[in-house]
């Protein structure tokens, strides 16, 4: 009883360790919930949207997993601690086969059990791909931490790729499954890492802030000449001109390599107005959440030296917020603008103001949401981001919704462009007097 | 006469938690209070209440006759803080903080900052992510005493210095001590620290203090006595501020919190026994009060 106790609470941890995230954790249980209640109800009640969501739920976490783990596997194996536990690497290198195996079942049923599958594959073929992908995954984290998830830049040939292997014959397929593993496992039996590499996603936000400024890219793009003492104490680095163009180059060059990898044989007039919103939207969630997020984490550092009260703080956050948001976006609409001229498809004044209306009015709303938060529940970070993006995805989903930029296939296109800044609007006429307000009564804390 | 600080009834409640349970207490100028407690006892919530970044849940915590969450620039020119984690500028190198820090304060004792650059070995001309752990705090040290404040607070100051620079801080600690107009609270665990600098000592148990006073008072007032007799003692002691007794064959060693020296004749009276006193340590106290 004791023994299986025991395996009981280390099947636990070890979920908790390589999910840390309680959101993905809820996300793997609603799969697997979600797989049982469409065996019983699907065939019962005829839900077959339970099956897609389930579907859709395996996907995500398919791809969750690609991402995230790799990261907690490799600070398991190189934290000497754990390594110290016996056969920590074996029982990884099982945990991983595991899991592998199960996601792949997993993604096998429910794209067959779907009505109309989007796609055929194989049980073999798909085993194959998540395998190898996953290894790879893990082996750029051991190098390159971070840089793992640059494998999905491929994704263009994971079509091609599929389809080569279904031509193949299944013994060839198994072997290459065995193979695959089996070098995967000399490699990772075998790896003497130099350094404990802690799992990136899991810091805290000063504690990113420090690697931030140790690494070798991002220390440049951060140093310069500080343009206002505030700024840079609220921002956490320099609020020069010199780093915000560092940084809104770095970024554009960022999309642009993204869109090549990822979308480089789409058609010119779908591609377009892809980079153009990706250069706004890029530049919009750079500037919102991450501005709004430095700040909220550095007002503190900035009470001992503001020369009024706590509610002069509020002006200087929103100040420098503003200074700061305002010149990314104005920044990536010119750029998304240019390129428009340059190509000579000019859509018109009316649009782009719509556009920039609607991205300030959003800007707006971070801002004061993200004060709300702060007063309200005095959370951490983290719960600003979901809450974040929570916001973000319907704004962009109204902003498509529209039709200013695509023509896209479903029933709501083109509605009225109200829907991109009239919310907003309403949203921060509730929050502004409250939070404004809140100021000169909110505690400044530890921002975890 | 307004004080630095004066502490009435302070209490403190994070995520629910009371951290602190009413603490009162005053600082004025020319003295040096260490700040002592094991982790988690509340230090740096209470220094960070004491500079007004929460709210406390009962009490007040006044700087100069202000409340300290209202305390406006004028009351913040006179205040240096170096906080447990340094907050220093990612990609600024220790010359740009130097003129950031300067540009914002109306007092600036170059000599003072040249003298420290020099004598703590600081490289000003390297990236804050390049200097280790030790020259962020010299550098975050260094920028809350260049204006020469009236009150300075130091949350675990040298956690990171190595012996050199420990001593260095101190030896700048006690000249600031020197200077009658100014107040240093600094919370340590190192106990040798405090007993080189400070002259009044916050000893912080579960939210209230355990001892609040001049350093030396406590050091006379803890005294560990032991009794010996003719034969084995097992008797359990009932004496006021009697906190430990540990039997031993012939012997029992009590320790005494506010130790008399009368007590040790009153003692050999009660008992008929030979009576040995021994001063504790600063270190030793702590433990006893903390066990």
């Amino acid at each position: 009883m004791s023994v299986i106790k025991n395996y009981k609470s280390a099947a636990s941890i070890v979920f908790k360790v390589l999910y840390p995230f309680g959101v993905t954790r809820w996300l793997l249980w609603f799969s697997v919930l979600g797989t049982v209640l469409a065996q019983v109800l699907v065939p019962l009640m005829g839900w077959d949207w339970l099956k897609a969501l389930v579907f859709a739920s395996i996907l995500v976490n398919i791809f969750v997993s690609l991402v995230l783990v790799p990261f907690q596997i490799i600070a398991l194996a190189t934290s000497r601690s754990i390594s110290l536990l016996g056969n920590s690497r074996r029982w990884l290198l099982l945990i991983m086969v595991l899991m592998i195996s199960l996601f792949s079942l997993a993604g096998y049923w429910s794209i067959n059990s779907l009505p109309q599958p989007p796609f055929s594959i194989s049980l073999l073929v798909l085993w194959l791909m998540v395998s190898v992908i996953f290894q790879s995954s893990v082996w750029i984290c051991s190098r390159w931490p971070e840089m793992h998830w640059f494998i999905f830049a491929a994704n263009m040939t994971f079509g091609h790729i599929a389809l080569w292997l279904s031509e193949r014959h299944s013994v060839g397929l198994l072997i290459g499954l065995i193979a695959s593993w089996g070098m995967f496992a000399y490699w990772w039996l075998h790896w003497q890492p130099v350094k404990y590499q802690a799992g990136h996603l899991i810091l805290s936000y000063a504690e990113m802030q420090k690697r931030q400024a140790e690494g070798w890219l991002s220390s440049r793009i951060i140093s310069g000449r500080a343009h206002t003492w505030y700024g840079s104490r609220l921002l956490g680095f320099s609020d020069g001109w010199s780093v915000l163009t560092k940084q809104a180059s770095m970024l554009t060059i960022l999309i642009f390599i993204l869109i090549s990898l990822f979308l480089i044989n789409m058609e010119r007039e779908k591609l377009i107005p892809l980079i153009q919103m990706m250069c706004c939207l890029g530049f919009a969630v750079a500037a919102s959440l991450g501005i709004a997020s430095s700040c909220y984490c550095n007002l503190r550092s900035i009470w001992l030296y503001t020369p009024g009260n706590r509610a002069n703080l509020f002006s200087l956050a929103w100040s420098c917020y503003l200074r700061q948001s305002g010149s990314w976006v104005l920044f990536g609409l010119t750029l998304a603008i240019t390129l428009e001229l340059t190509l000579g498809t000019w859509r018109g004044a009316e649009t782009w103001l719509v556009f920039l209306l609607s991205v300030a009015t959003l800007q707006i709303l971070i801002f004061y949401l993200g004060w709300f938060i702060y007063q309200t529940w005095a959370v951490s970070i983290q719960w600003f981001f979901f809450i974040g993006m929570f916001v973000y995805l319907p704004w962009a989903y109204s902003i498509c919704a529209t039709g200013l930029f695509f023509q896209l296939p479903f029933g709501w296109q083109e509605i009225s462009t109200l829907w991109v800044w009239v919310p907003e609007l309403l949203a921060i006429a509730v929050l502004h007097k409250k939070v404004r307000a809140g100021f000169s009564n909110m505690d400044l804390l530890r921002v975890l | 006469m307004s004080v630095p600080v004066l502490l009435n009834n302070l209490q403190r409640q994070l995520g629910g938690v009371t951290v602190l349970k009413g603490i009162s207490a005053q600082v004025v100028p020319g003295q040096v209070i260490a700040l002592l407690g094991k982790n988690g006892s509340g230090k740096t919530t209470l220094l960070e209440t004491i500079l007004g970044f929460g709210f406390p849940s009962a009490g007040d915590a006044t700087l100069w006759d202000v409340k300290a969450t209202g305390i406006d620039g004028d009351i913040k020119q006179r205040l240096g803080f170096v906080p447990q984690q340094d907050e220093l500028l990612a990609g600024l190198n220790g010359r740009d903080h130097l003129d950031l820090f300067k540009a914002f304060r109306k007092t600036w004792n170059q000599p003072l900052v040249d003298r420290l650059i020099a004598e703590w070995l600081i490289p000003m001309d390297i990236s804050i992510g390049k200097m280790s752990v030790g020259q962020r705090q010299k550098l975050s040290i260094l920028l809350a005493m260049a204006h020469e404040p009236e009150l300075l607070i130091l949350d675990e100051p040298v956690a990171s210095l190595d012996p050199i620079a420990r001593r260095q801080f101190l030896q700048q600690l006690v000249e600031i001590a020197a200077d009658e107009n100014r107040a240093v609270i600094f919370s340590t665990h190192i106990v040798s620290d405090v007993e080189r600098v400070a002259n009044q000592v916050w000893m912080l148990r579960d939210g209230v203090f355990a001892y609040q006073g001049g350093l030396d008072e406590l050091k006379e007032s803890f005294a560990r006595v032991t009794l010996i007799a003719n034969q084995p003692i097992t008797q359990k002691i009932h004496w006021p501020h009697l906190i430990k007794q540990k039997n031993n064959g012939n012997q029992t060693q009590l320790t005494f919190q506010c130790w008399l020296p009368e007590m040790e004749q009153q003692l050999a009276q009660e008992f008929s026994v030979q009576v040995q006193v021994e001063f504790l340590g600063l270190e030793d106290i702590f433990l006893e009060l903390n066990q």
